[in-house]
């Protein structure tokens, strides 16, 4: 595995410079750019909890950075779980090229990704600056913290999604919906508390989607570092993620090409 | 004696497996099962090379030639590591740069001078080698102010001269060409031909595929012929050269 990194580790100008130029052409000939990054949740969380804030009578206000929290963070897995399951099969042309570990081009995917993730937060960190600046310092604080938590969740689980769809083509449709379920069973847009007349409400203790969003929420809303369990969560769930990914790599990257 | 760059190839078998295009779909699974309808006729493996034994040492210069579907761009494929052997093993000592499908990689939206970068660094690269050699590329490609257009306004011959420009400007010790002794107009064929020299003479290991016996007759210093997967004849250009004329003009076998 030592020598597999050091591959990774080689290749860092190209997967760095494709990951660059995904996210440069991603909004190419738009006029607001990479601004729809940012403009995208923001506006969807004013429709949501404009919606939401009005059938659920919540105040608009303290639901809206719960809601474009939730979106941002949900946004990030859909793209390591999802729109990693394509990563492989996109890059075919390089790979037929030039032989670099496969494992780089779930990495890109990832790193445009956190990038999205990084630029889309910026519009949460405006709303606490406006609404509870005392929560600002906190935030950014652990902002590198939970970002980093993200990464290195996100990757392996795009190698794992990217290496199974390009043997089983029907995986990234079947995931889609397994995702649709795991939103409904996540506190993304529903508070904890909506859940808890329901039996379902013991099942967000054991949904990692619930750590993972704490690691956000807590600075940004509460103005709280997020606990060691939240972080202990995030990492315990992606140490067993690594370890199927590892065997993963070991047992099917070889015969891989012949499935592109 | 031990050259510093060698490849060396014992008893490799190359196989395309055939799970990976045999791949029924849920209906077509149950037809099978339940016995209904036409049978779906399953392909065979493809078995692309079949035990090639091969030593290449420091300074050698090989020509592969061969019918379409022999197993030359395999044999190429194989060395560069792109797809494992069923068995055997190749072995390689030194930098290797391969150029296979020259057009296999563009980006279309990509300008030029970004696809310059694009490939560059795919090939291994870095950023600051690339500063180096950008401007020599653009200079032998002649595309003057088409260098920051994007691609898809190339023309054919516009963009196999990028393609060959930034391919014969990255050096490596071992080099792995398949099919890029041509394109462009007769001007360019010739600037062509004195820059690919130049790289075959700072290589130490070249191989190169072929159908163009003139090409492999100035580059090469030894030649393979193979069929179907094996090695029919290695040893001499012209030897070999007329070996594969005389029998590609006979029915095949």
């Amino acid at each position: 595995m030592g020598s597999y990194l050091q591959k990774i580790w080689s290749a860092r100008y190209f997967f760095l410079h494709l990951a660059r130029a995904e996210l440069r052409y991603k909004f190419r000939r738009s006029k607001l750019g990479l601004l729809w990054t940012m403009l995208n949740p923001l506006i969807m969380t004013l429709m949501m909890s404009f919606i939401l804030g009005n059938l659920l009578h919540v105040k608009m206000k303290e639901y809206a950075p719960y809601i474009f929290s939730g979106l941002i963070i949900w946004e990030f897995m859909m793209g390591s779980v999802v729109g990693g399951c394509n990563s492989l099969i996109v890059s075919e042309p390089y790979i037929k090229q030039f032989k670099h570990p496969f494992a780089i081009y779930p990495l890109k995917t990832t790193i445009v990704n956190i990038a999205t993730f990084l630029i889309a937060i910026q519009g949460l960190m405006l709303w606490t600056l406006l609404t509870k600046p005392a929560n600002l310092l906190v935030s950014i604080l652990t902002l590198p913290f939970s970002t980093i938590s993200l990464l290195i969740l996100g990757w392996p689980i795009a190698i794992l999604t990217s290496f199974t769809n390009s043997k089983f083509r029907d995986f990234a449709q079947i995931l889609a919906l397994v995702m649709q379920l795991l939103w409904y069973l996540s506190p993304v847009f529903f508070k904890p508390e909506m859940f808890q007349n329901m039996k379902l409400a013991v099942l967000l203790d054991y949904n990692p989607i619930t750590y993972i969003l704490n690691l956000v929420r807590a600075p940004m809303l509460y103005g709280q570092f997020p606990s060691l369990l939240d972080f202990g969560v995030v990492i315990c769930t992606a140490v067993v993620i690594y370890l199927f990914t590892v065997i993963k790599i070991r047992t099917s990257e070889k015969s891989l090409i012949f499935y592109l | 004696m031990t050259d510093h760059c060698h490849i060396h190839i014992r008893n490799a078998t190359l196989a395309y497996p055939s799970i990976s295009y045999n791949a029924l779909t849920l209906k077509e699974e149950a037809f099978k099962l339940l016995r209904l309808g036409k049978p779906t006729k399953l392909l065979c493996d493809v078995i692309a090379l079949k035990d090639i034994n091969l030593n290449i040492r420091e300074g050698e210069k090989i020509g592969i030639i061969g019918r379409n579907g022999s197993g030359k761009s395999s044999l190429l494929k194989a060395i560069a590591g792109l797809y494992p052997l069923l068995s055997g093993e190749i072995k390689t000592a030194g930098r290797i740069r391969s150029m296979f499908e020259l057009n296999l990689g563009f980006e279309p939206d990509a300008t030029g001078r970004e696809n310059i970068t694009y490939r560059s660094l795919l090939l291994g690269e870095t950023p600051k080698s690339i500063n180096r050699i950008e401007e020599e590329i653009i200079d032998f490609a002649e595309l003057g102010d088409f260098i920051d257009y994007p691609l898809r306004t190339y023309s054919s011959g516009m963009m196999i001269r990028l393609a060959f420009a930034i391919s014969t400007t990255i050096s490596g010790d071992i080099i792995l060409l398949d099919e890029i002794l041509g394109g462009g107009d007769a001007s360019f064929q010739l600037k062509a031909r004195s820059r690919l020299e130049n790289m075959i003479n700072q290589a130490k290991i070249i191989m190169v595929v072929s159908h163009d016996m003139d090409s492999i007759r100035n580059i090469c210093n030894r030649a393979i012929y193979l069929r179907n997967g094996q090695i029919v004849l290695d040893g001499k250009v012209d030897t070999v050269i007329m070996e594969y004329m005389n029998t590609i003009n006979k029915p095949c076998l």
